[in-house]
């Protein structure tokens, strides 16, 4: 170090080479999502605003908003995003409650508890395609075993994959089986971290069972209980495998969600500007209500 | 024993306890249902086909591997299988090793706008695979690359490296920061601290989530579905075609075959790191 | 072994300025102790020593070696961390030897010297354990062992002790100074534990703010703080102050009224001061300041006494017994050259940090 150097300003060649050292961590990360991820989305909205051209087989010429009047006209469209939401509507608040409600009765103290928690992951790394042929199997009208066990009950025969709603039914039924144990690993965890001394305080304070649930449990599992549906909402717009491979949107388009209407649309249609409209559009929708969500979520963690 | 007032706790015991019996048997029965399934499966696909269809349903019968046999000497469902397995591992690793730095460097390193690319990357997990699937097959297709092991694990890098990236970064934030002060101190560069202290002292965070970025790829379908067509077709897409096959009526001793061989060995990954997996999901659920 | 020089350091976290130009000197094989509450910016000052910490403005000089910008691996230093820092995946033996091993010293050589530090710190039998497998006073060796094998030019410490139970602190800090006292290492040690500072150190530096309210050998701090701050920190139990105005050249006159007659008069002659005296500088007497005795509490070497004086209420320690009751009327009085007295300035709560 000679002197000139010591008098030129701080944050001389050293911290330069420290800089570069530092963004070496986050570079790879950063050129390849922008290769695999940001560039698709930009090519997905230069599509949507595009002819499709065969021939080329990429973006023809800007159209405007055309694709996204066509698509916005397509009652198809709007009849597939009403099947999603019938389909979050029904399978998130089941899995939540069902989850945390099953965490309840596991965490009972005793000795299987530790394996029944690890019993509980098989489910969730079924691969989804798997779970939805297992669950067609399990659920055929003529030689599956549910039907057979409501038979003897004197129950059906129900016709699950024939009749509109019992196929809706169907796809919540299997996506809870699969996604159900996911929330219970979340839940007993939870409620194993709960404080003690809050309800054993609420026991001197005389209350019951429910006051206890309702006024001490529930407000202190609240963050957790909506962050677990952040997550699950992440993975549950996504639904595409489990209907391919049980209802395959059938019968009719009553359980066509609506990753699997695009999927078909572009993919079976060759429709790609059309798609590539739709898809921004659901993006765009995914995008807001998460972040309604997390803002919701944030809320109720400040709350309490 | 015999006197009266030790009459009471006992009896107040005996209540709790028929009330704690209730749940643990309620637990033991809500686990078998939702094991039911996979334990069915694995049942139907040692049947013959005589013996899948029929009712009353069989529980006990003669087992066989003939729909085993038939299907993995077939030249397709093995090569699938590879498929499947240089694909899982291959974006698996690249992720892995790609994640974990970002992951380290958003946790530990003070980066200018680092935290902003953070973010973005976690809000893509709220982009539909579909928005993607659609450029990525057109471009695939223009540049000469569909039905490529590297085309399916650069995709699968959409979703693994930001999960990888999320949840080593809540690891790395509980580490103790003296650790690579200390290291730094003792001679390591930022680079030495971390191959030399950190990524030692992580390995059984790493591995499990190694492991479990390679069951996320194992089972994914649609960017399979889209992207591959014979050479590089994976499990689930031939598990998708046996299931959806409607020509030949229900292939269920197919579908039982090929499902088992597919979900055995990622239970069994995912039991060996069950404990790791459970931390980290509660973590994930209350921090993140 | 080296001198350290601080010259006019700053430090700035953005717009926010907690380290206001501190300018240090510290000799050759002296041990200093940083000591102030905590946000007065000591663990921020060692930081920077250290490398951890970019530094604003200014200079830090180790030897006659310039190491502002320079990296920590390149100071040839060693820290000690409060929660000791050990790399869990490795060995005792390997913890310590693994600065060494980064300066590609020879593995004898490593291994002599490993050695030699692990019989110094008694470590002797848990060369092949795991930290997770050491007690907390073991843990707190190795990590001193870490740093002694290394020989280095300066030890830095950041609060190593306050991790530890009362009777292991008390151990471990004999032992820093016997270390000390026979490594001769050139040291700077943070800590918020005035005790440990005043029992440890050559020189202690009370930090406050962000600046150096005043530094000096412990015993000088102790009889002549040259502020309320520094006053209400060093010594235990704290000073007594009592704020009020000065009348008639030696009658000091309290919020509420109450005379009080001082032994001597404020040379400096200010109106407004601030008056201190340290519990055991009272004397009991048949006249003087009058208080009423709340609580005895007797430990047998001596006796502190709580009593109210004016409303407020003071402490007073007697060598010894004494028979003073609660609720007993007590004079007290002060031996001239002990009162001190201060610029009137707010009173630190410092004395409630303690943790003993």
């Amino acid at each position: 170090m000679s002197k000139d150097t010591s008098k030129a300003p701080r944050r001389g060649r050293t911290q330069w080479g420290d800089l570069a050292v530092r963004w070496s961590f986050m570079l790879p990360t950063i050129v390849l999502l922008i290769l695999v991820l940001a560039y698709p989305i930009w090519y997905t909205i230069e599509i949507s605003f595009s002819s499709f051209d065969m021939m080329t087989f990429g973006a023809g010429e800007w159209v405007g908003w055309e694709n996204y009047a066509w698509v916005v006209d397509d009652y198809r469209f709007w009849e597939s995003l009403w099947v999603t939401l019938v389909y979050l509507i029904w399978a998130l608040p089941i899995q939540i409650i069902l989850g945390f409600g099953i965490a309840y009765m596991i965490n009972a103290p005793w000795r299987g508890r530790g394996l029944l928690r690890a019993l509980f992951i098989i489910p969730m790394v079924v691969a989804p395609v798997v779970a939805g042929g297992i669950w067609r199997m399990l659920l055929d009208p003529i030689w599956g075993v549910i039907n057979w066990v409501f038979g003897l009950v004197g129950l059906g025969p129900f016709d699950w994959f024939g009749d509109p709603n019992l196929a809706m039914a169907t796809i919540v039924i299997i996506d809870t089986w699969r996604w159900t144990p996911f929330i219970v690993l979340i839940a007993t965890a939870a409620l194993l971290a709960l404080p003690r001394d809050v309800f054993e305080a609420a026991k001197i304070d005389g209350a019951g069972r429910w006051a206890t649930l309702w006024s001490v449990a529930l407000p202190l599992l609240a963050p957790v209980i909506a962050a677990t549906f952040v997550i699950r909402w992440l993975g549950a717009v996504k639904m595409f495998d489990i209907v391919l491979a049980s209802t395959l949107g059938g019968p009719g388009k009553s359980t066509s969600v609506i990753n699997l209407f695009i999927y078909e649309e572009a993919f079976r249609s060759l429709n790609f500007a059309e798609s590539a409209a739709m898809a921004m559009i659901v993006l765009v929708l995914t995008m807001l209500l998460t972040g309604v969500f997390l803002i919701g979520s944030r809320k109720l963690e400040t709350m309490h | 024993m015999t006197s009266s007032n030790t009459n009471a706790p006992k009896i107040r015991r005996r209540r709790r306890s028929f009330s704690h019996g209730a749940r643990i048997a309620g637990a033991i029965f809500v686990s078998l249902l939702f094991l039911f399934p996979v334990f069915w499966m694995i049942l139907t696909s040692f049947k013959t086909q005589v013996d899948i269809f029929t009712t009353p349903p069989k529980l006990f019968f003669e087992a066989t591997t003939a729909t085993y046999v038939e299907y993995f000497s077939r030249a397709d469902i093995p090569q699938r299988l590879l498929n499947t397995v240089i694909v899982a591992t291959g974006a698996g690793i690249l992720s892995i090793v790609v994640g974990t730095l970002s992951g380290y460097a958003l946790a530990r390193i003070r980066l200018r706008g680092a935290a902003t690319f953070g973010v973005l990357i976690l809000m893509s997990r709220g982009v539909p695979p579909i928005a993607l699937a659609v450029p990525m097959f057109l471009v695939a297709r223009n540049m000469g690359l569909t039905d490529k092991h590297i085309t399916l694990i650069l995709a699968y890098c959409t979703f693994l490296i930001p999960y990888v990236m999320w949840l080593m970064r809540s690891f790395f934030v509980s580490l103790p920061k003296e650790l690579e002060e200390s290291a730094m101190i003792d001679g390591c560069s930022r680079f030495g601290a971390f191959f030399k202290i950190i990524v030692p002292i992580s390995m059984p965070g790493i591995l499990s989530t190694l492991i479990f970025s390679i069951i996320l790829a194992w089972e994914e379908l649609l960017f399979a579905l889209v992207l591959t067509s014979r050479d590089a077709v994976t499990i689930p897409v031939a598990i998708a075609g046996i299931a959806g096959d409607t020509e030949t009526g229900a292939n269920w001793a197919a579908l039982t075959a090929v499902g088992t061989v597919t979900v055995i060995p990622v239970v069994i990954f995912a039991l060996l790191v069950q404990k790791w997996l459970i931390q980290g999901l509660a973590d994930g659920a209350t921090k993140g | 072994m080296s001198t350290l020089d601080i010259k006019d350091v700053h430090k700035a976290y953005g717009s926010v300025q907690v380290i206001h130009g501190i300018t240090l000197n510290i000799k050759d094989g002296e041990f200093v102790a940083l000591v102030g509450p905590s946000g007065c910016g000591k663990s921020t000052l060692l930081r920077m020593i250290a490398g951890l910490e970019e530094v604003t403005q200014g200079e830090i000089d180790i030897g006659e070696r310039e190491v502002t910008d320079l990296p920590p691996k390149a100071r040839d230093i060693a820290m000690v961390f409060q929660n000791y820092a050990l790399y869990p995946h490795m060995t005792v033996r390997d913890n310590m030897g693994f600065a060494l091993k980064q300066r590609r010293t020879p593995k004898s050589e490593i291994r002599q010297r490993v050695d030699e530090a692990a019989k110094i710190l008694g470590l002797e039998d848990l060369l092949t354990r795991k930290p997770r497998a050491l007690s907390g006073g073991q843990r707190q060796r190795v990590a001193m062992g870490r740093a002694i094998v290394r020989n280095p030019n300066v030890f830095l410490f950041d609060e190593p002790l306050s991790n530890l139970d009362a009777k292991l602190r008390v151990q471990m800090r004999s032992e820093i100074k016997e270390l000390h006292q026979r490594l001769g290492t050139t040291t700077v040690y943070v800590t918020h534990d005035q005790i440990e500072a005043m029992t440890l150190a050559d020189r202690v530096v009370v930090m406050n703010g962000g600046v150096i309210e005043q530094e000096g050998p412990p015993l000088e701090l102790y009889d002549h703080p040259k502020s309320v701050f520094v006053a209400a920190f060093i010594g235990s139990p704290p000073m007594n102050f009592f704020e009020g105005t000065v009348e008639q050249g030696n009658v000091l006159r309290l919020e509420d009224g109450t005379q009080l007659q001082l032994p001597v008069s404020d040379p400096k002659g200010r109106t407004e001061i601030t008056v201190g005296v340290r519990p055991e500088h009272f004397e009991l007497a048949d006249t003087g300041w009058p208080a009423t005795v709340s609580v005895v509490e007797a430990t047998g070497s001596e006796t502190q006494i709580t009593a109210r004086l004016a409303g407020k209420m003071i402490r007073v320690l007697v060598r010894g017994r004494t028979d003073v009751q609660a609720g007993q009327d007590i004079h007290l009085t002060v031996k001239p050259e002990l009162i001190h007295m201060f610029d009137p300035a707010p009173i630190p709560d410092v004395a409630l940090e303690e943790d003993h």
